[in-house]
């Protein structure tokens, strides 16, 4: 395999580009692309490096009621930064559980999205947060949802000059709680055998107004299971709904069979988790 | 081939890349810098941690194009003359078995101190998670990193 070109644009538009090269590959953290090629899995014609574009540059900033992480945000920044730890623990429990420090300190939160493994941590984090990305093409920009970008099995809705610019996630108003929680074998460097992420809103009257659920390595992508959300929503947070809301996102999760574990006992640990983390999610509601 | 300059461990380098060649292999092969070993070669085992403006990273894992303007520090530069005192609490602490790993695990924890310098023993094991010693000197080595921090030399 012949050596691929490396361009490191300045600009956004320059970067957008040279991805409409043939073979073209967009290169953030690294931490996934780089083993692609060790392995010979990726033998990308030009590595386009995204970490000189100004536009992408690493920042995270509240913004018309959005906390907006850009593309070249890496986990480690994000697990530290203040605004994230208080508006979304969600998020910094998936970001903090990613490889390791050596990985953290170069993975990308848009990268990890970009990826789009099943067993991502993060996306189920974004997708209970309701979070959505910027993304710029040649066409131009657009906004869309998280569940809308990933489309399956390492696949996203991105076109192939489209680049992911920056992670938005809306500020919860209100009493709000979120949690994420990973089932493995080990504490760190873990491929999760599930994990499961949650934001819930209480209304005035204690009942909940808003949730969101995100599940990981039970389906060919991340999902967002929406028949257990719509029993969240509107009921008092008890016990039982929660338990209800449980078994509904097990019923729409869909895992395989892996070294890692058996898709029966995914499946069976899907309501334990989702209840367990809507407990934590409560908690930390009423803590706030 | 791709014109960059790095600093690595003090010393500025103007050096052509093949752009399919990782920063291990630029250290090692180019700059005779042995220190940062090869053995997972996908960022799991930490072996090739070195520090990059300021951070740990697996060598393995950046292409030497991506270093262009960095700042690198290796194994072979930390102390300033002789051993750095995380070094000798290393030796103290016996938590050098066959030694494969120590480079990285060094590293990692020169990043941990550099940034955190009392760290709590859950946060040294954290900051190490991504460096593997398949002797299983964990519990020596974690040691050495809270001796070196309670006595920085």
């Amino acid at each position: 395999m012949s050596a691929p070109t490396y361009e490191r644009p300045s600009h956004l538009s320059d970067a957008i580009e040279l991805m409409a090269h043939q073979d073209a590959r967009a290169l953030a953290g690294g931490t996934d692309l780089a083993v692609a090629m060790r392995q010979g899995k990726s033998g990308p014609g030009l590595i386009v490096d995204l970490k000189g574009v100004t536009e992408m540059a690493p920042r995270i900033e509240r913004r018309d009621g959005f906390v907006e992480i850009s593309a070249n945000t890496v986990m480690t920044d994000i697990e530290r930064d203040p605004h994230v730890q208080t508006l979304f623990p969600a998020l910094v429990e998936a970001a903090q559980v990613v490889g390791s420090v050596q990985i953290r300190n170069r993975a990308t939160l848009a990268g990890n999205l970009a990826n789009a493994s099943p067993a991502a941590d993060t996306p189920p984090a974004l997708l209970a947060l309701a979070a959505e990305v910027s993304i710029a093409g040649r066409e131009g920009t657009r906004v869309i949802p998280i569940d809308t970008l990933l489309v399956g099995y390492r696949a996203t809705a991105l076109a192939r000059t489209e680049l992911i610019t920056a992670v938005r996630l809306p500020e919860p108003e209100g009493v709000t709680g979120s949690a994420f929680l990973k089932l493995g074998v080990r504490k760190a460097m873990e491929i999760s055998v599930v994990c499961v992420a949650v934001s819930l809103s209480l209304g005035a009257d204690g009942s909940m107004t808003g949730a969101g659920i995100g599940l990981g390595s039970v389906a060919p992508t991340a999902i967002r299971p929406r028949s257990a959300e719509a029993i969240l929503v509107g009921s008092l947070p008890t016990p039982d709904v929660f338990v209800r809301a449980g078994i509904a996102a097990g019923d729409e999760s869909s895992p395989i069979d892996d070294l890692r574990a058996g898709a029966d006992y995914r499946k069976a640990m899907v309501p334990v988790l989702v209840r367990r983390a809507l407990d934590k999610a409560l908690q930390r509601a009423r803590a706030s | 081939m791709r014109s960059i300059e790095v600093e690595v461990n003090g010393a500025t380098w103007e050096l052509e890349v093949e752009t399919g060649t990782y920063l291990l292999e630029l250290l090692r092969d180019r700059l005779q810098l042995t220190g940062a070993k090869v053995c997972c070669l996908e960022g799991e085992c930490g072996a090739c941690t070195v520090i990059l403006d300021g951070k740990s990273v697996n060598s393995c894992l950046i292409l030497a194009a991506e270093t262009d303007g960095a700042a690198i520090t290796t194994v072979e530069g930390l102390g300033d003359a002789g051993l750095d005192p995380l070094q000798t609490a290393f030796l103290e602490k016996a938590a050098a078995q066959c030694g494969y790993c120590i480079p990285g695990q060094l590293m990692a924890a020169h990043a941990l101190l550099e940034a955190n310098p009392e760290p709590t023993k859950d946060e040294v094991r954290e900051a190490l998670a991504g460096n593997l010693c398949r002797c299983a000197g964990y519990e020596q080595i974690t040691e050495a990193v809270l001796a070196a921090a309670s006595n920085p030399g």
